[in-house]
């Protein structure tokens, strides 16, 4: 057994630690997968805005066609509106995409700083940034989301502010965990033996130590948020109508959910495959960021 | 070695591999050994050698997967291990052998009491009541030297050198007839180490048990066995009583692992490690396993595989050159 | 673990107090003027004004939260703009659906994880594993509000077996219990099974099957009462997704707890149902996270140790 690891350990030196683990993602098939399947999908995203216009075929109500059921003229049918629904959820994919990542990334960058610090300097200042913390995390997310949209209203940007609250607060716990043990670490102690100050110290050596289960949760979170989000327009608390969000245009189907199912149906799955493939992704880069846990 | 009749435990080609993603370990590639009733057997080797694998093969407990025992026979009072069904395994382990780990940090049940953990043994092998069992497990503690009170104890508020006690006590609650011990000693603090090693060594004289110790400390074999087995690159490649293997060794892999210790009547002389490393036990090795870091090694070393061969009546040797030698007169 | 319980409770004051003070803060800008809401259509100025006079709105924020809180601690959350009830009365009237639907899905979502984790774990790497595998990947991955309504399609308009909404006996609560437990269960299987897989590689399984247990004594008192230590964490940081799936779930149904009563409070503009529900809701959240966590020391020895030493 040993023997075999140092067999696999030998060629690693001679790749960076990037290239290994791009090579070792490629090997699992649900992460290739998952990697075409949201390429496809931000291609749509961006695509969709040069050819197909906005007020006409995406808002624009065409009554004579309503709640038609799939067919080759409109693949998807259409909605209670009359409007081609594989176009909407063309168009409404940069919905998801935007507040996914956008509200990831707020949440990524307000949570690292705050758990690096409490994991850095401990005492007071973690106590209050772990009870704050705490307290955001036990409070369910769809009544922070609540109180944030009702207190500055509903648009999409507000609904982007409501969510990352709730991302940041797992990067909290992940970076201050992750300084938490590398704040002992012979290499940081030599590393302000050598005279750098202490910022230095955590962009060079703590931040870049915490990164992989940092970057396995924002593929996994931003999955989340898209489920969480669509949620919220379900509601009627998040992207108002009539713009195509998916939850959106799943809640205005409930109504006709006897006679055309299919208008609840497909935004679904086009919700449940976008995470899908955030999840097989996330799962991948998972096993492939960390080759301890894969034996 | 021993007259047939007082074989307990008789090892016949075994052989073991691990079916990795990377490729196949042979990891035992057919060794042979017996071990006598009431015998100390010490297994020496370095590590990857396959010495642990060995053991968990007389238990029947090579992880599968991915591990496999491929061929061979484990004769236990010649009935063979291999062959047994599961609930003749189960029987078996901890009634019959007992086994002791390497590391006694993670070989104990965090959520169990160590009283529990011994009682266990004894109802699984025993009919009695769990007040029995836990009176037996109360008086196991006492006899590897823990007060009884703590049988309520969790192993977190137990040293390492308890903790390997309380392993001693279950690998010992049900008088088992061989008791494999995997390194007994190693993960644990020098001065605990005598200890531990003479408690073993004085229960198994007090209850008349076999054992097979597995160590790469040649210093406890010296102290503890009736019979050596080297291992290498798993292989046996020199297997004897203890006044062979120490002291008439023949074997070059036995000569150098003798040479690398540090020893107190040469101190000065520079230490002699052996040259190179062990052999990756992915490729299949046609010839001797030790022939590339071996000073005496010939063309033949490296076409031919050795045979265990008998250089004397209880001394085996693995060497073409020893076995020419012979030969030749 | 008196001491330590105790202590974790007056560590929930502060907690408490900011939260509420947060929430009450929030909403009070947002909610527009009570007075204009409760008054009468054709009310004067004056009219409201003494309104507000009688609401206390004319004194300072502080004072407002404050006797908001006085108010809290005997019961007191204010009156619904809208059905002119008692807030609190109204809460703790809708909590018991909220509890059933949140307890129905727990109980399912861990009746059907744990076996299939355990399961899965037990036979790794075989088409078992990937199948059930498969199975809980789509189910993290579903909105839930979605699910629910895909069983409605099929288990209430085609098969016409359980009720599309509304609480109208046991039956009514399969569907909704169902939306929220699947996707939860998915997720415990997910911890179940890699925390199986960890413990199993540990050392002291080997040590018990070299005590010559069975494999499903190893499995059942070995194995699983280590695994159960990271499960039950996960259920415990899941019961805030618990909360918004049933909330989500009872918006589907038409199932009268406390995320109906919010979301129709919203929708009314009723602000101070809206204040007390959530301010009661995340009080108990903390408090749940509290008994979680007493739990989860409960079956952790060591834990358990460290609390009784320190107090």
């Amino acid at each position: 057994m040993e023997g075999s690891k140092k067999q696999e350990e030998q060629p690693l030196k001679s790749r960076t630690l990037l290239q290994e683990t791009w090579r070792r993602l490629l090997k699992n098939k649900g992460a290739v997968v998952g990697m075409i399947f949201l390429l496809c999908l931000i291609a749509a995203a961006v695509l969709s805005g040069f050819i197909f216009d906005y007020d006409t075929q995406v808002i624009g109500q065409n009554i004579k066609e309503r709640l038609q059921w799939p067919s080759r003229e409109h693949i998807f049918g259409t909605d209670e509106l009359g409007r081609d629904i594989f176009i909407r959820l063309l168009y409404g994919a940069r919905y998801s995409l935007v507040i996914g990542c956008g509200s990831v990334f707020i949440g990524l960058v307000i949570g690292v700083i705050f758990g690096a610090l409490a994991g850095f300097y401990g005492g007071v200042i973690d106590q209050v940034v772990m009870r704050v913390n705490d307290m955001l995390y036990a409070v369910p997310n769809i009544m922070i989301a609540v109180v944030v949209v009702s207190l500055l209203g509903t648009s999409t940007f507000n609904l982007l502010l409501a969510l990352c609250v709730t991302c940041a607060t797992g990067f909290v716990r992940i970076t201050r965990a992750a300084v938490m043990t590398i704040r002992g670490q012979e290499y940081v102690e030599s590393a302000y033996a050598m005279g750098l100050p202490t910022w230095k110290v955590i962009a060079k050596h703590i931040i870049p130590n915490c990164l992989s289960p940092i970057i396995v949760q924002v593929t996994l979170l931003i999955g989340t948020t898209i489920i969480n989000a669509s949620s919220l327009s379900f509601l009627g608390i998040g992207v108002p109508s009539p713009a195509p969000e998916w939850g959106a245009m799943l809640s205005s189907g409930r109504s006709q959910i006897r006679n055309a199912p299919y208008i609840c149906v497909i935004p679904g799955l086009a919700i449940m495959f976008t995470v899908l493939a955030l999840n097989l992704l996330g799962d991948g880069l998972r096993d492939a960021l960390d080759p301890k846990l894969k034996k | 070695m021993e007259e047939k009749k007082e074989v307990l435990l008789d090892v016949k080609n075994l052989r073991v591999e691990y079916d990795t993603d990377a490729g196949v370990v042979y990891a035992v590639n057919g060794i042979s050994f017996s071990i006598g009733k009431k015998k100390t057997l010490g297994l020496v080797g370095e590590t990857g050698a396959g010495k642990t694998t060995t053991a968990l093969s007389i238990l029947n407990l090579v992880p599968d997967p991915p591990g496999k025992i491929c061929e061979g026979s484990i004769l236990l009072d010649g009935q063979d291990v291999l062959c047994m069904d599961v609930p003749a395994l189960e029987k078996m382990r901890g009634d019959d052998v007992a086994m002791i780990f390497q590391d006694p940090m993670t070989a104990l049940n965090p959520v169990m009491t160590v009283g529990s953990q011994i009682a266990e043994s004894v109802m699984l092998h025993n009919k009695v009541s769990e007040e029995e069992a836990m009176q037996r497990a109360k008086e196991m503690l006492k006899l590897v030297g823990i007060s009884e009170s703590r049988a309520g104890d969790y192993p977190h508020q137990f040293s390492g050198g308890m903790k390997q006690r309380v392993v001693i006590a279950i690998a010992l609650a049900c008088h088992p007839r061989l008791l494999i011990a995997d390194e007994p000693t190693t993960a644990l603090d020098v001065t605990i180490q005598a200890q531990v090693l003479s408690l073993i060594k004085q229960l198994i004289q007090d209850r008349d048990m076999s054992m097979l110790l597995i160590t790469h400390d040649l210093g406890v074999v010296a102290e503890t066995c009736d019979d050596v087995a080297v291992m290498y690159s798993g292989k046996i490649v020199e297997i004897g009583t203890a006044d062979d293997v120490f002291n008439h060794m023949l074997h070059d892999y036995t000569v150098g692992l003798f040479n690398s210790l540090p020893n107190l009547r040469k101190r000065g002389e520079e230490l002699q490690p052996i040259k190179g490393m062990m052999p990756n036990p992915m490729e299949k090795i046609t010839g001797c396993s030790f022939a590339p870091r071996c000073p005496h090694a010939t063309e033949r070393c490296f076409r031919e595989i050795p045979e265990l061969l008998p250089v004397s009546d209880t001394h085996l040797v693995a060497c073409h050159r020893i076995q020419e030698e012979k030969q030749n007169g | 673990m008196f001491r330590y319980v105790l202590k974790r409770l007056v560590l929930m004051i502060p907690v408490i107090l900011v939260t509420s003070l947060l929430i009450y803060f929030a909403m009070s800008l947002t909610g527009g003027d009570p007075a204009v809401f409760l008054a009468p259509e054709n009310a004067t100025d004056a009219q409201i004004q003494q309104i507000r006079v009688d609401l206390g709105l004319t004194e300072s924020f502080p004072i407002r939260y404050l006797k908001y809180m006085a108010g809290m601690l005997h019961g007191d959350l204010g009156t619904s703009y809208v059905t002119k009830r008692d807030v609190f009365r109204t809460f703790i009237e809708r909590l018991p659906n909220t509890m059933q639907l949140a307890g129905a899905s727990v109980l399912i979502a861990t009746l059907i994880a744990l076996p299939l984790g355990i399961y899965t774990a037990i036979h790794e790497n075989t088409w078992k594993d990937t199948l059930g595998m498969i199975f809980a990947l789509f189910g993290v991955s579903m909105p839930n509000f979605w699910l629910g309504l895909m069983l409605i399609i099929v288990f209430s308009l085609k098969l016409k077996w359980f009720p599309s909404g509304g609480k109208s006996g046991p039956l009514s609560l399969v569907l909704p219990a169902l939306t929220v437990g699947l996707g939860l269960a998915a997720l415990i299987t997910r911890t179940t099974r890699s925390s199986m897989l960890d413990v199993i590689r540990q050392d002291y399984i080997r040590t018990a099957r070299a005590k010559g247990c069975s494999e499903k004594r190893v499995i059942r008192r070995h194995a699983l009462p280590n695994a159960l230590i990271p499960i039950i964490t996960v259920i415990g940081m899941q019961l805030s997704n618990v909360m918004t799936g049933s909330v989500l779930a009872e918006s589907v149904f038409s199932w009268p707890g406390i995320g109906r009563l919010i979301f129709e409070s919203i929708s009314k503009r009723d602000t101070p149902m809206v204040t007390g529900s959530i301010i009661m809701c995340s009080m108990l959240m903390v408090l749940i996270n509290l008994l979680v966590d007493i739990v989860y020391a409960f079956f952790d020895p060591r834990i358990k140790a460290q609390y009784t030493h320190k107090g």
